[in-house]
C-alpha cells in the first residue's frame, strides 16, 4: 500500500507521467457482463495476409494447404507461413473450404488480400490434441516450437509472431519479461475482462512464457482503472514469484517503449527492439494462448474482442473465433441502426474505419467500435497553428509535434529526420490535445510514407547506377575483344564474310516487310469496324 | 582581503578552465574538420547520388555523372527531369543552394516510365539492346526482343533507334500512397485550402 | 585577466558588431538552405575577421603610426581583408570542394565587408593598449559569428511557419533584425 503510494508518486514527479493525456474511461458498458462464446457463425473467412503488412506487395504471407472442397476438422492446419513475418493459421471449426479467393480490403489503406472461405458445419469435429506428458519438464526450445505449431502471434496489435520473439529474446538473453495488461485505450476492455475472468491462465502463461525465454524475473503490469482485475490478479499470484505492478492510466501506457521505461526506468533505443535492454513484452492475451498451445497443444484459433459503442444495445466482449465477420457479432449485440453510423476496427484513438461490414476478426483485432459521428467526431476544419505547445506536453515519444508539422508541409524531409520523424509511435496524442484541430498525427503518417518513397527512389537509383556501370565496363571489354579478333583475323590474311551494305539491305527489307504487314493489319481491322 | 580577482587561486582556476575549453574546442574543431574532409573528398560522388540515374541525358549532358561533374563546378541544379521535385531539393540542401522549380527547358516532371516493346512487329535488329544504358533489353539478333520491366528506367533512349518504332512508353502504376499532404490542408467541409 | 573577460564580453554581446554596431549586417542575410550550412559560414567569418583584423591592427601600430602614414589605413585595410579573403577562398576550393561549393560568394563577398573594415577602423582610433586591441578584435569575430548563428536559427523557424504572403521573406526578415538588435541592446551596462 505505501510502497504503492510511494511509485505513484515517484511517476508523478518523473517526466515520463506528464507525457500523454487521460481520455475519459468508457470500458464500463462492455464489461458489465462476462465474456461470451460465440455461436459458430455459417461461413468464416480466414484472411491470408498478415493484418499489419499493409505494405506487402504480394496478396498473401501465408501459403494455403487445403484444396478448394476439401472438408477440414477443427484444429487442423490449414496454411503455413510464406516469410518469417506470418504465422500458421488452423480451423477454428470443421467444415468444407467453400473458395480460396481475394476478399476487399477491410480498412483504408490495405489492399486486397487473399483469403479462405470456410463454409462451417454443426458437427465440431475435432483432431485429437496431443498435450505434452510433463508441460513443466520442457526445455525452452520445444516450448517454443509448441508456440510456433499453434500460430500465436503478438495479440495486441502489431501482430508480431510470438515464436520469432521469444526465440530472439532467448538467443539475447533477457533479464524482465513484462506482461502488459494495461490497455490504454478509452474503450478496450478485452484484456480487462480476460484477466478479471481467467486470471489463473494469465499467471500460468506467464510462468511458461518465463520459462520459454528463461527471464530472471516476471512483471504482470496493469493500469489502475481495472480494480476488479488487479484483485483477480493478486489472488492468483499468491506464492508466486510474478510480480504485479499497477501504472497510472494514461494514453498511451500501453504503447511497449512507454511500458518499458516505466518497468524498468530504461528506454528503448530508438533502432532496437526492447530485447536489446534485456526485456521481452508480451501482451496477456498472448500469455494465454502460449498457456493453450504449451498446456493443452491447441492452436490459436479463436480471440477475444471487444464490441462497443454507442450504437450498440448490449456492449460485450465475445471469445470469437478467426475468421468471424464482424457482422455477425454485431448482430449478436443488437444494432441500433438509427445510431449506427460507422464502424471502427481497433480504438478510437488508433483504430481505422471498418469499410466492409463482412470483414473478419483477426488474431489482431482487439476491438470493434459500431459509433456515429455524436459519440466520436470526424475531423473538423484545421486552424492554424498558435504555437501553445500542448502537443509537446502530450507527445510520449518526446518530440515536437508543431516543428515537426512545419518541416512536413514544407516537405523538408532531412528537417523531419532530425527532428525525429522516425521515433513518432503514431499515438494520436497530439491531434487530441491541439486546440487548432490540425490532425497532427495524419500529417505524420504522410511524411513517414513520403519519406519511404524517398528511400526506395534512392534505393534504386543505385541500383541503376551499378548497372549502367556494368553496361560500360561490358562495352569496354567488348570493344576490346573485337579489336583483338580484328587484329587476329587480318594477321591471318582472311576476309569477313560480312558487309556493311548486306547488312543494311537486310534491314530496309525487313522494315518493308513490316510496313507491309501493318497495312493489312489497318486494312483488316479497318473492314472489321465497317462491317460492326 | 584581497579582491577575488587578485587572488592567484582564483585566477589560476579561472586561466586554467578557460584554456581547458580552448583546447576542448580545438580538438572538436579538428575532429569536425576530418570528418568534413573525409566528405569532401568526393563532391561528384555525392552529387551522382543523389540524381536518379536514369541515364537519360536530359540534362544536356552524355549521362548522370558527366551532369553531376558540371554542378560540382558551378551548373543549375534543376536540369533533371527524372529527378524532379526530389533531386532538386536533396541538391539544394547539399550544395546551399535555392530551392527552385525544375527548368522547363529540360522537360516536364512526369511520372515514372517502362518501356514495353510490341513484340509481333519487332525484326530483331538489336538497335536498342545496343542503345540501353542499363542492359534492360534482352533478345539476340533476328530474334523477338524484350524489356525487362523492373529493371528499365523509363530514359526513352531506345525509342529512337528503333527503326520499325516498336517500343511504347507506359507509364508504371504510381506508387500506392493513402496519406495524401494536400487532402490534409484542406476543409474536410468546403474543400476549401485551411491556409493561403 | 578579469579586463580579458570582460573586454571579450564586451566586443561579442555588448558592442555586437552585426546587431548593435550594424556593420557587415548583410551577412546576416546572406542564403542559407539550412542551418548547418550557416555553422559552417559562421565559421568562415571567424577565419576571415579575426585575422584580418588582427594584421590591420598589427600593420597599424607597428608600421603606419611610426611613419605618420595614417591617412593610408583605408587603402590597408581594404587590401589586407581582401587578401586573406582570397587565400581562404583558393585554400577553400584547394581543399574542400563541396564547402567552396556552398559558401564562395558569400566569403568573396566579406573581402571588402564593412565588419572587418569597421572593426579595424573602430579599434585603430581607440585609446587601449594593442593586446586589449587584439583580445577585443577576437571577442568581436566570435560574436559576429554567434550573431550569424542566432539569425540564422531565427530565420528557419521564420521560413517554416506559416506567415501572411506580403510579409514572407525579406520583410519579415528585416522585422526580426530589427527586434533582434533591440533584444542585444540589452547586454548594455553589462560590463
Amino acid at each position: 500500500m505505501i510502497r504503492q503510494a510511494f511509485s505513484d508518486l515517484f511517476e508523478r514527479l518523473g517526466s515520463t507521467s506528464r507525457r500523454g493525456i487521460r481520455p475519459a474511461t468508457l470500458r464500463e458498458s462492455s464489461l458489465r457482463s462476462r465474456i461470451m462464446p460465440t455461436p459458430i457463425p455459417r461461413e468464416l473467412i480466414l484472411s491470408l495476409q498478415h493484418y499489419p503488412d499493409t505494405s506487402a506487395k504480394d496478396v498473401s504471407s501465408m501459403k494455403p494447404c487445403v484444396e478448394v472442397g476439401e472438408w477440414v476438422a477443427k484444429y487442423q492446419l490449414i496454411a503455413r507461413e510464406k516469410g518469417p513475418n506470418a504465422t500458421r493459421l488452423h480451423a477454428p471449426t470443421s467444415g468444407t473450404v467453400q473458395a480460396i479467393e481475394e476478399i476487399p480490403p477491410a480498412v483504408n489503406g490495405q489492399r486486397a488480400r487473399l483469403a479462405i472461405r470456410l463454409l462451417t458445419d454443426t458437427d465440431e469435429r475435432e483432431l485429437p490434441l496431443e498435450p505434452p506428458s510433463d508441460y513443466r519438464s520442457l526445455a525452452p526450445e520445444q516450448m517454443i516450437q509448441l508456440i510456433e505449431d499453434a500460430g500465436i502471434c503478438g495479440m495486441g496489435g502489431a501482430g508480431f509472431p510470438t515464436a520469432t520473439k521469444v526465440r530472439d529474446a532467448l538467443e539475447k538473453g533477457v533479464k524482465t519479461l513484462i506482461i502488459n495488461g494495461v490497455e490504454c485505450e478509452p474503450y478496450i476492455s478485452c484484456d480487462e475482462a480476460l484477466i478479471r475472468e481467467r486470471a489463473d491462465l494469465t499467471v500460468q502463461g506467464a510462468e511458461l512464457l518465463q520459462a520459454a525465454c528463461l527471464a530472471d524475473d516476471c512483471v504482470i503490469v496493469i493500469d489502475n482503472a481495472m480494480p476488479a482485475a488487479r484483485q483477480a490478479l493478486k489472488e492468483k499470484l499468491q506464492g508466486s514469484a510474478i510480480k504485479l505492478q499497477v501504472v497510472r492510466r494514461r494514453y498511451p501506457a500501453g504503447d511497449e517503449r512507454q511500458l518499458v521505461k516505466a518497468v524498468c526506468r530504461r528506454e528503448v533505443p530508438n533502432d532496437g527492439h526492447p530485447t536489446d535492454i534485456g526485456v521481452l513484452v508480451q501482451n496477456i492475451g498472448t500469455a494465454v494462448a502460449v498457456y493453450e498451445a504449451i498446456v493443452h497443444a491447441k492452436p490459436c484459433i479463436s480471440r477475444i474482442v471487444t464490441l462497443t459503442g454507442s450504437a450498440l444495445l448490449t456492449p460485450k466482449n465475445f471469445d470469437a473465433p478467426i475468421g468471424t465477420p464482424v457482422q455477425h457479432l454485431l448482430n449478436l449485440c443488437g444494432v441500433n441502426e438509427n445510431q449506427h453510423e460507422f464502424t471502427i476496427r481497433g480504438g478510437s484513438m488508433m483504430g481505422q474505419y471498418l469499410m466492409d461490414q463482412a470483414a473478419p476478426i483477426e488474431k489482431t483485432t482487439n476491438c470493434i467500435i459500431a459509433s456515429n459521428n455524436a459519440e466520436i467526431p470526424e475531423r473538423e476544419a484545421e486552424q492554424a497553428c498558435i504555437r501553445c505547445g500542448y502537443c509537446e506536453q502530450a507527445c510520449p515519444a518526446q518530440l515536437q509535434p508543431q516543428r515537426l508539422l512545419a518541416s512536413i508541409r514544407n516537405e523538408e524531409w532531412q528537417d523531419t529526420v532530425e527532428l525525429g520523424l522516425d521515433d513518432c509511435i503514431e499515438c494520436g496524442a497530439c491531434a487530441v490535445v491541439c486546440p487548432s484541430r490540425i490532425p497532427l498525427v495524419s500529417y505524420f503518417r504522410a511524411g513517414k510514407e513520403i519519406h519511404n518513397e524517398d528511400h526506395s527512389a534512392q534505393r534504386q537509383s543505385r541500383h541503376w547506377q551499378e548497372r549502367f556501370q556494368f553496361h560500360q565496363y561490358r562495352i569496354k571489354k567488348n570493344q576490346e575483344k573485337a579489336r583483338s579478333a580484328k587484329v587476329a583475323a587480318q594477321s591471318a590474311g582472311e576476309e569477313q564474310g560480312f558487309s556493311r551494305d548486306q547488312a543494311r539491305m537486310e534491314i530496309s527489307a525487313a522494315v518493308e516487310r513490316v510496313r507491309r504487314r501493318r497495312e493489312a493489319l489497318a486494312r483488316e481491322t479497318g473492314h472489321g469496324e465497317e462491317k460492326s | 582581503m584581497t579582491p577575488l580577482a587578485e587572488n592567484l587561486f582564483f585566477q589560476l582556476l579561472v586561466g586554467g578552465s578557460l584554456l581547458g575549453s580552448l583546447l576542448c574546442a580545438i580538438a572538436w574543431g579538428v575532429a569536425g574538420l576530418r570528418k568534413r574532409l573525409q566528405e569532401q573528398r568526393f563532391l561528384v560522388d555525392r552529387i551522382n547520388s543523389i540524381l536518379p540515374q536514369t541515364q537519360c541525358g536530359r540534362c544536356g549532358h552524355p549521362g548522370c555523372r558527366p551532369y553531376a561533374r558540371a554542378i560540382a563546378t558551378g551548373e543549375a541544379i534543376n536540369r533533371c527531369p527524372p529527378g524532379g521535385d526530389r533531386a532538386i531539393r536533396r541538391l539544394s540542401l547539399l550544395l546551399n543552394e535555392a530551392r527552385v522549380p525544375l527548368d522547363p527547358a529540360h522537360g516536364e516532371i512526369e511520372s515514372a516510365k517502362v518501356a514495353v516493346i510490341r513484340e509481333a512487329e519487332c525484326i530483331g535488329c538489336t538497335k536498342c539492346i545496343v542503345a540501353c544504358p542499363v542492359d534492360a533489353i534482352i533478345g539476340a539478333a533476328k530474334h523477338m526482343h524484350t524489356v525487362i520491366a523492373s529493371e528499365c528506367t523509363g530514359c526513352d533512349l531506345c525509342i529512337e533507334p528503333c527503326p520499325v518504332d516498336c517500343i511504347d512508353l507506359v507509364e508504371r502504376a504510381p506508387a500506392f500512397r493513402y496519406w495524401s499532404l494536400a487532402a490534409l490542408a484542406t476543409d474536410p467541409l468546403s474543400g476549401e485550402p485551411c491556409h493561403d | 585577466m578579469a579586463t580579458l573577460f570582460s573586454t571579450i564580453i564586451a566586443a561579442a554581446l555588448v558592442n555586437n558588431l552585426a546587431l548593435v554596431q550594424l556593420l557587415g549586417v548583410s551577412t546576416l542575410f546572406s542564403f542559407s538552405r539550412q542551418f548547418s550550412a550557416t555553422v559552417e559560414l559562421a565559421l568562415l567569418s571567424f577565419l576571415v575577421l579575426f585575422p584580418a583584423a588582427c594584421i590591420n591592427l598589427l600593420l597599424h601600430a607597428l608600421i603606419l603610426q611610426p611613419l605618420g602614414l595614417e591617412f593610408l589605413q583605408l587603402f590597408l585595410f581594404v587590401s589586407v581583408s581582401a587578401g586573406i579573403t582570397a587565400l581562404l577562398g583558393q585554400q577553400l576550393v584547394k581543399l574542400f570542394p563541396l564547402l567552396a561549393r556552398r559558401h564562395i560568394r558569400a566569403v568573396l563577398l566579406m573581402c571588402s565587408n564593412s565588419a572587418v573594415i569597421g572593426l579595424s577602423f573602430l579599434q585603430s582610433t581607440s585609446l587601449s593598449s594593442l593586446p586589449i586591441k587584439l583580445v577585443y578584435s577576437f571577442g568581436a569575430a566570435a560574436g559576429f559569428a554567434i550573431s550569424l548563428l542566432v539569425f540564422a536559427a531565427l530565420r528557419q523557424r521564420i521560413d517554416q511557419g506559416s506567415s501572411p504572403a506580403a510579409l514572407r521573406g525579406v520583410p519579415l526578415y528585416l522585422i526580426s533584425a530589427g527586434i533582434a538588435s533591440m533584444a542585444l541592446l540589452g547586454f548594455a551596462g553589462l560590463v
